[in-house]
């Protein structure tokens, strides 16, 4: 992660931002019989915020659907983000040039 | 070799297993089932218990006297074990789980103590040796049991008590599965202590577990690894071998797990239930060395035939028990059913060669997908297919034809996701949805698949 992190509230105004909780949101639901996810914020451990790893690699699938890039797949680094601000950030790091 | 000749040969007073509050002494294992053991002989037991402190015992005791048992997950369904315990003829369950006792019905006795149902029995006959049975994952139809012995379950396990003695492997997996029972009896046959902690534990749980327990080795899949790497805690545990099993490991896991854990050497190993393990590679590469097809190091032959691999397994049974199912050839090759693509020194897998998705470890038969998309009625045509995915290996995809070429394709894409969320095991259920006009037929009539 090359670039500087935002600060909260510029991360969560930022669209991107947005574009991933409201997927995340989405995928929470439909894997968990249409209840609404809870609150999402920069520091939520992903693994704790309520989707296992197939309801994450789900979210990955339809993030790549919804923004037309899979960052795993650009990026050389090995590795995972922890928290929902990193995923994030993560998905900001490689967007296609 | 029977289990307990290998338990004789480790120090008196060692610990094999290490629970929350119990510590399980070599000399205890050996010594708890003397007297009435056998009795058993030649019985054909089938074991449903969920502690490994009371299976190892149990089946130290039975190995070398009966003439088979099977190893059935704890969570397998009371109907399972009852259709289990028929087909395969046993004579007697041991099961722990009183819901269960209470629901198996017209069943073999089934007891909750090896000494009761020791009592209970007029021995056979020594068998040459016993069989040791680990079921199949079985995603469509009923699992099967393919029948192993500890010299096949043992075959590339390095035994080294001294160096074991200094090793504590953490359990991440259901003892009774093929890998799970690698990691217990390499554990336990090498001196080593075995962390365990209770199935319902969260990840979270276990990895502070084997925290305060100073783990130093550890076996998962890759799906579970990444899982591990998300964890906050996980670098925190002072690894010396992350072994990485049950799926293809790419180049980012093994990464990833290099440098989480940099005192640790990490090893993925290539094994099925029927194959048996096949070979490890610890170069922190994907795939295998091209020179393992002249000089397996394992010394267990493998060869690639039409970009599929096959391992030489002349130790495990090659019929399903109790079936007249072979998964072998004559001359003891099984087909492993992965496609691999040799490239350069370097042999690399593609997936499965029958078009199965490994979802997380998980199985998946298009076939069974496909079939629940035709009964849709929007559905005109179906073809399901692995998706690459960065956590779990793969997903199920599909391409789908639709009945009227006039529906709204975002609609029929969001109607179909959730009906086959419906419809199939939430891992079966379709991650993405691809519409297509029409598909490519092969000469028999059949969709086109191709291994992705």
């Amino acid at each position: 992660m090359s670039k500087t992190a935002l600060s909260d509230e510029q991360n969560n105004n930022s669209t991107l931002f947005t574009q991933i909780l409201k997927v995340y949101q989405a995928v929470y639901s439909s894997q968990n019989k249409g209840a609404s996810a809870p609150q999402i914020k920069n520091e939520t451990v992903l693994l704790d915020s309520g989707l296992d790893s197939l309801g994450h690699a789900i979210l990955i699938t339809r993030l790549e659907e919804k923004l037309g890039y899979d960052p795993f797949s650009i990026s050389t680094e090995a590795y995972y983000p922890r928290t929902f601000g990193e995923l994030v950030e993560f998905y900001r790091a490689n967007i296609p040039a | 070799m029977i289990l307990r000749d290998s338990l004789e040969k480790l120090q008196n007073s060692s610990i094999l297993i290490l629970s929350a509050n119990k510590k399980l002494y070599r000399d205890e294992i050996l010594t708890l089932y003397k007297k009435n053991i056998n009795r058993l002989a030649g019985a054909r037991i089938l074991i449903c218990l969920s502690d490994i402190s009371v299976v190892l015992p149990i089946i130290t005791a039975l190995d070398g006297i009966v003439e088979a048992f099977a190893l059935i997950s704890p969570t397998a369904s009371s109907k399972l074990i009852s259709s289990f315990a028929i087909s395969g003829n046993f004579e007697a369950i041991l099961c722990d789980d009183s819901k269960t006792f209470s629901e198996l019905k017209n069943v073999p006795p089934v007891f909750h103590d090896l000494d009761k149902l020791a009592t209970s029995f007029t021995s056979h006959k020594i068998p040459k040796e016993t069989r040791w049975l680990i079921t199949t994952s079985g995603t469509t139809g009923e699992p099967k049991l393919v029948s192993h012995t500890l010299m096949s379950l043992t075959r590339t396990t390095k035994i080294d008590p001294e160096r074991g003695a200094n090793v504590r492997w953490g359990m991440l997996y259901d003892y009774t599965r093929f890998a799970g029972l690698q990691v217990l009896l390499q554990s336990v046959i090498s001196g080593s202590k075995l962390i365990v902690t209770p199935f319902e534990d969260s990840l979270d749980e276990k990895i502070k577990k084997f925290i305060d327990h100073d783990c130093t080795h550890l076996s998962a899949t890759p799906t579970l690894w990444r899982k591990i790497a998300m964890t906050s805690k996980a670098k925190q545990i002072n690894l010396l071998q992350a072994t990485l099993g049950g799926e293809i490991a790419d180049d980012r896991i093994l990464a990833a797990t290099a440098k989480l854990f940099p005192k640790a050497r990490i090893v993925h190993i290539f094994a099925s239930t029927e194959a048996g393990v096949g070979f490890s590679v610890a170069d922190n590469r994907a795939g295998f060395p091209l020179s393992y097809l002249k000089n397996p190091p394992s010394g267990v032959d493998i060869k690639v035939k039409n970009n599929k691999l096959y391992v030489l397994n002349k130790r495990v049974y090659s019929k399903y028990f109790e079936s007249d199912i072979s998964f072998a050839s004559k001359d003891g090759w099984v087909d492993t059913g992965d496609s691999v693509e040799i490239k350069k020194d370097r042999v690399l897998f593609r997936g499965r060669e029958d078009g199965v998705i490994n979802v997380g470890g998980n199985k998946v038969y298009p076939e069974e997908v496909e079939s629940v998309l035709l009964k849709h009625p929007l559905v005109a045509a179906a073809r399901a297919y692995a998706k690459s995915n960065p956590i779990t290996g793969f997903l199920v995809a599909a391409d789908v034809t639709l009945v009227d070429s006039n529906t709204n394709e975002k609609e029929a894409r969001k109607v179909l996701q959730a009906y086959s969320l419906e419809m199939l095991d939430r891992h079966k259920a379709l991650a993405s949805i691809n519409i297509v006009p029409g598909f490519s037929l092969n000469s028999s009539g059949k969709i086109v698949r191709e291994a992705s």
